[in-house]
């Protein structure tokens, strides 16, 4: 049947159902047909039978209203009866095809009744009645007769349509019978034949759409049904040509797509490494091969160097690192020199084709056959992309065309990543040029300042410290004075009452003390302003050994005073958690001293401020100062409760003129200076951490000795 | 029995009523014959003939009155002999004519043509009326079909036996309307009712004489036409077909139609 193309299967299927519906068609026609001339006799045969007993009745009426005329006279009788005998005679006419014989017999009957009824009648009119009774009589004799040959008729007219409607009953079953057996056939041949033919169709085409969902699938191996004459090996065929055009199309697009996807490595990452190993990968993937590597030329050094690998054994691999090729040598300087892939069919009958030991590991490996692209850009060598195949001979040209391209791709990554190296060192040149610039504007700007300031704190100082020195002096001799008082008064004593000596005594005590706090005082005073003369002078204070603890607990206090002296509601928690087994450090006291001080008076002001803006009664301003003995170098914490500061507040804290104060409250200055001084005096580093509403935490780190110092001045800022 | 009685007497109103409508349609008919009798249509005619077709017919619709008058009478199922003889009804007969025409009749010359022929009519009315004592005094019987109509046929069947060939007076009617076959014109009646009393042209009333040939004999022939009056329609008039009061159906005639013809033959 698969000979058969499915138009002419389907054809004939349908013809042959076509011939049997006609057969049977013309058999149940021609059936009908003799079925309706039977039913057309019955038919007329029960018409007739009507007819007969039509007659009969009219003929009934015809003879009742002859003997009502009779008797009553009356012309309605007279017309009655002629009515009665015109339908009688209607239906004679009808019946009379049927047997005219008969019919002629009846109505002669009827006929011969007439004329004796009629005459009795007219007898009756005249009042001759025994005549009339006599002729009367007459008429029913021809009225028996008549009656009796329409009851013959209709009896054998309703024999007849009986056995007409049998008959035709008899043969519609037949016909009947016989239709319903030649259709169950045809109907059984019909499914038969249908399942043939439609199973003809349906498996090959099943099998197609199998094959059509596995191309839709994306399985371009996928079997194609074999093709038959048909149509649905025409199919077939074209389905085979399409599934080899999309595996080409497939291969095609697979071979864009790398080089899309290696391009696209290429243009969207700058890491070499990375985008070497993806071309190395799609070129052994895509080339069938086992295994790639890419060589890096090195100018200088005028050899190729091992860049990476896909698909090469571990100790192909470290050999490939370990084994630089010269230029001049092996496969590879051919083809830079050539500027197009070098082919070896078999690299058993080419040992020239790399240097001795890499051959021997590529044939001992099993590699036979090797592709060997060189890395070029404007004539400029940068590379070689080399392909190994275990299996010897040619490479196709398309294959050979998809290397050459990604040995392109592999070229100009190596090109844009010594193009980007050279960028990349060159911004770092500049930004290292551009960060000294600004140190050295910031240290311009900042040695500016202080110089004037300095100029007005010594103006100052030096102004203060000639009376201070007067206070001091005289407050030494007025107690020196008072000394020599006490002893003249002692040697006087005798003279003296006992009350007034005692006054004596306590006010010569009382005045010793107070020259000796004014002694004291002023000897701070003095310190203050020798300290403000030494920080004008900008860093010119000598390093020695000094107590940090006692320095700490000295600037704690001072700026504690300080504060309560600007703002006599100032009042603060200080808490000290001083290392006792700190050694003195090598510092320069005064510049660390104002370090301190910077830090204290902006922990009092941040924790003074929160108190203000909290108005909460349970907030406790608390300082805290820590000092640990790190070995080489000295940690000192100060950390406030205050307000804290914001990450961006933190990022511009030591910028000089940076200050979160109000205009008039700071200079900005104070923790520029104390970073200037932590950082590059001393060779430390400070750092700061915070949390808005909740604390500051400055953290500092001295090196015992300016050899200490390990962190430059930039990295602290950074770390800052 | 009540519903028995009930019935009767629901036929006696009907019959009343039938005979109300009948008389006045008699006295219509007879007041319009004798109207029109002076406008005699003739071929050829004859005065004395004509005279005694006049009084043969002005006799025979004065019994007709009588019976008609004397219905409830002789419809009384209750009573049994009523005394309505023949010379009972004869009586009345004359006295109704004598009024109609001034002549007595029984002064008439009983040996004139006209005297013998009215006698005979006369007598043909006892010997009719007499006859049907049975039926009249039948008791029991509501509705007898005694009615003037067949008392007329009755009586010109007696009158044609009694006039021994001289005369025959017949009360025919077109075809059509005849409802009894004695009443049947023959085919010169037929004629002159066809071309003549239905003619459209033909004056209402006017009678048809003419001297003929009939039943092989010479004979002066006189149609006197009859009309529907109103009353005569309760029984011919409309719808047509439907049943009257005797059971025969409605002619569907109208006011003035040609209803009957009274025939009168005269031999010579």
């Amino acid at each position: 049947m698969t000979r058969l193309t499915i138009r002419t299967r389907l054809i004939l299927l349908t013809s042959g159902g076509l011939l049997v519906l006609i057969a049977t068609n013309s058999y149940l026609t021609r059936k009908l047909a003799d079925n309706s001339a039977g039913m057309v006799t019955a038919a007329e045969l029960l018409s007739s039978i009507e007819e007969a007993n039509s007659a009969q009745i009219a003929f009934g009426e015809m003879r009742y209203w002859m003997t009502d005329l009779a008797v009553s006279q009356l012309t309605l009788a007279e017309r009655y009866a002629a009515a009665a005998r015109a339908r009688m005679e209607q239906h004679l006419d009808k019946l009379a095809p049927w047997n005219s014989q008969r019919v002629a017999t009846v109505r002669s009957e009827l006929a011969q009744y007439e004329e004796k009824a009629g005459k009795a009648v007219d007898e009756y009119t005249d009042d001759r009645r025994v005549i009339g009774n006599s002729l009367l009589a007459q008429a029913r004799q021809h009225s028996l007769v008549a009656e009796q040959l329409l009851a013959s008729i209709v009896q054998e007219l309703t024999g007849a349509a009986i056995a007409a409607r049998q008959r035709v009953v008899a043969e519609a079953a037949t016909a009947t019978r016989i239709s319903q057996i030649v259709v169950a056939a045809a109907v059984l041949i019909g499914a038969l034949l249908t399942f043939l033919v439609l199973r003809s169709i349906v498996l090959p085409l099943r099998r197609l759409v199998v094959a059509m969902d596995g191309l839709n699938a994306g399985n371009v191996s996928v079997a194609i049904p074999e093709a038959g004459p048909d149509e649905i090996g025409a199919m077939a065929r074209t389905l085979a040509i399409f599934r080899d055009t999309l595996k080409e199309l497939r291969e095609t697009l697979a071979q864009f797509e790398a080089l899309r996807g290696v391009g696209r490595a290429v243009g969207s990452t700058l890491d070499l490494q990375t985008v070497l190993s993806i071309v190395v990968g799609r070129a052994v993937e895509f080339s069938r091969a086992q295994a790639g590597m890419i060589y890096e030329y090195d100018e200088v050094a005028r050899e190729f160097r091992f860049r990476t690998s896909h698909g090469a054994e571990e100790e192909l691999t470290e050999l490939l690192k370990e084994e630089p090729i010269r230029r001049g040598e092996t496969a590879i300087s051919t083809a830079a020199v050539i500027g197009s892939p070098a082919h070896v069919r078999d690299l058993l009958s080419n040992r020239e084709v790399t240097v001795p030991t890499l051959w021997d590991a590529l044939a001992r490996l099993g590699y036979r056959a090797l592709i060997v692209a060189p890395l070029l850009h404007e004539e400029r060598i940068l590379g070689g992309l080399v392909v190994a195949r275990r299996e010897a001979g040619e490479f196709s040209q398309e294959i050979v065309g998809l290397i050459e391209a990604f040995a392109t791709q592999s070229a100009l990554a190596v090109r844009n990543a010594k193009l980007f190296e050279e960028q990349r060192q060159r911004e770092r040149d500049l930004r290292a040029a551009h960060d000294e610039l600004k140190a050295a504007q910031a240290s311009l700007i900042h040695a500016e300042k202080m110089a004037s300031l300095g100029q007005l704190t010594a103006g100052i100082a030096h102004e203060i410290k000639n009376p201070l020195n007067f206070v001091n002096n005289f407050a030494e001799l007025s107690r020196e004075l008072l000394q020599e008082v006490k002893e003249i008064i002692s040697s006087a004593a005798d003279g003296l009452k006992a009350g007034t000596r005692l006054d004596l005594d306590e006010l010569i005590a009382t005045l010793t003390g107070n020259l000796s706090k004014i002694a004291e005082h002023g000897q701070r005073a003095d310190g203050i302003v020798t300290s403000m003369l030494l920080h004008s002078r900008g860093g010119s204070g000598e390093r020695r050994k000094t107590d940090l603890n006692a320095l700490i607990e000295e600037t704690l206090n001072l700026a504690f005073h300080g504060a309560r002296a600007q703002d006599r509601s100032f009042n603060i928690t200080l808490e000290r958690d001083l290392d006792p087994s700190l050694a003195p450090i090598e510092i320069v006291p005064q510049d660390i001293t104002r370090v301190l001080l910077n830090l204290f008076g902006n922990g009092f002001y941040a924790a003074n401020k929160r108190r203000h803006e909290d108005a909460d009664p349970a907030y406790q301003p608390v300082l805290t100062v820590t000092t640990r003995d790190l070995g080489d170098k000295v940690e000192i914490r100060v950390r406030d409760n205050g307000v804290g500061m914001s990450p961006d507040v933190r990022t511009k804290l030591f910028t000089p003129f940076f200050t979160t104060k109000p205009t008039g409250e700071g200079t900005g200055l104070g923790l520029s200076i104390s970073y200037d001084i932590v950082v590059q005096q001393h060779g430390g580093t400070i750092t700061v951490d915070s949390n808005p509403r909740e604390f500051t935490e400055f953290t500092l780190h001295l090196p015992r000795t300016l050899r200490g110092a390990d962190m430059p001045a930039a990295a602290a800022r950074a770390s800052a | 029995m009540s519903g028995t009685r009930g019935e009767e007497m629901r036929l006696v109103s009907l019959w009343r009523e039938w005979l109300r409508n009948t008389r006045n349609a008699i006295l219509s008919l007879l007041v319009a014959g004798l109207a029109l009798s002076s406008e005699v249509g003739s071929a050829a005619p004859a005065d004395d003939d004509m005279a005694i077709a006049r009084s043969l017919a002005e006799m025979l619709r004065d019994v007709r009155t009588v019976i008609s008058n004397q219905q409830d009478l002789i419809n009384d199922p209750n009573l049994g002999d009523k005394h309505l003889t023949g010379q009972h009804v004869l009586d009345q007969a004359v006295q109704i004519y004598s009024k109609t025409t001034g002549v007595d009749p029984t002064k008439i010359n009983p040996a004139s043509r006209n005297g013998r022929l009215l006698h005979a009519m006369m007598a043909a009315i006892v010997e009719v009326v007499d006859d049907n004592q049975a039926t009249i005094n039948e008791k029991g019987t509501g509705f007898k079909g005694f009615i003037p109509a067949m008392s007329a046929r009755l009586v010109d069947e007696a009158f044609g036996r009694l006039a021994k060939g001289e005369a025959d007076v017949k009360v025919t009617a077109p075809p059509e309307l005849v409802r009894n076959r004695k009443a049947r014109p023959d085919q010169w009646e037929a004629g002159i009712i066809k071309t003549k009393l239905l003619d459209p042209g033909w004056p209402a009333g006017q009678s048809y004489s003419a001297t003929v040939e009939a039943n092989g004999r010479p004979a002066f022939r006189v149609m006197v036409p009859e009309y529907y009056a109103e009353s005569c329609l309760a029984c011919h008039g409309s719808p047509k077909g439907e049943m009257d009061i005797t059971g025969y159906p409605k002619e569907g005639g109208k006011l003035n139609d040609l209803g009957a013809v009274i025939s009168i033959t005269l031999y010579h």
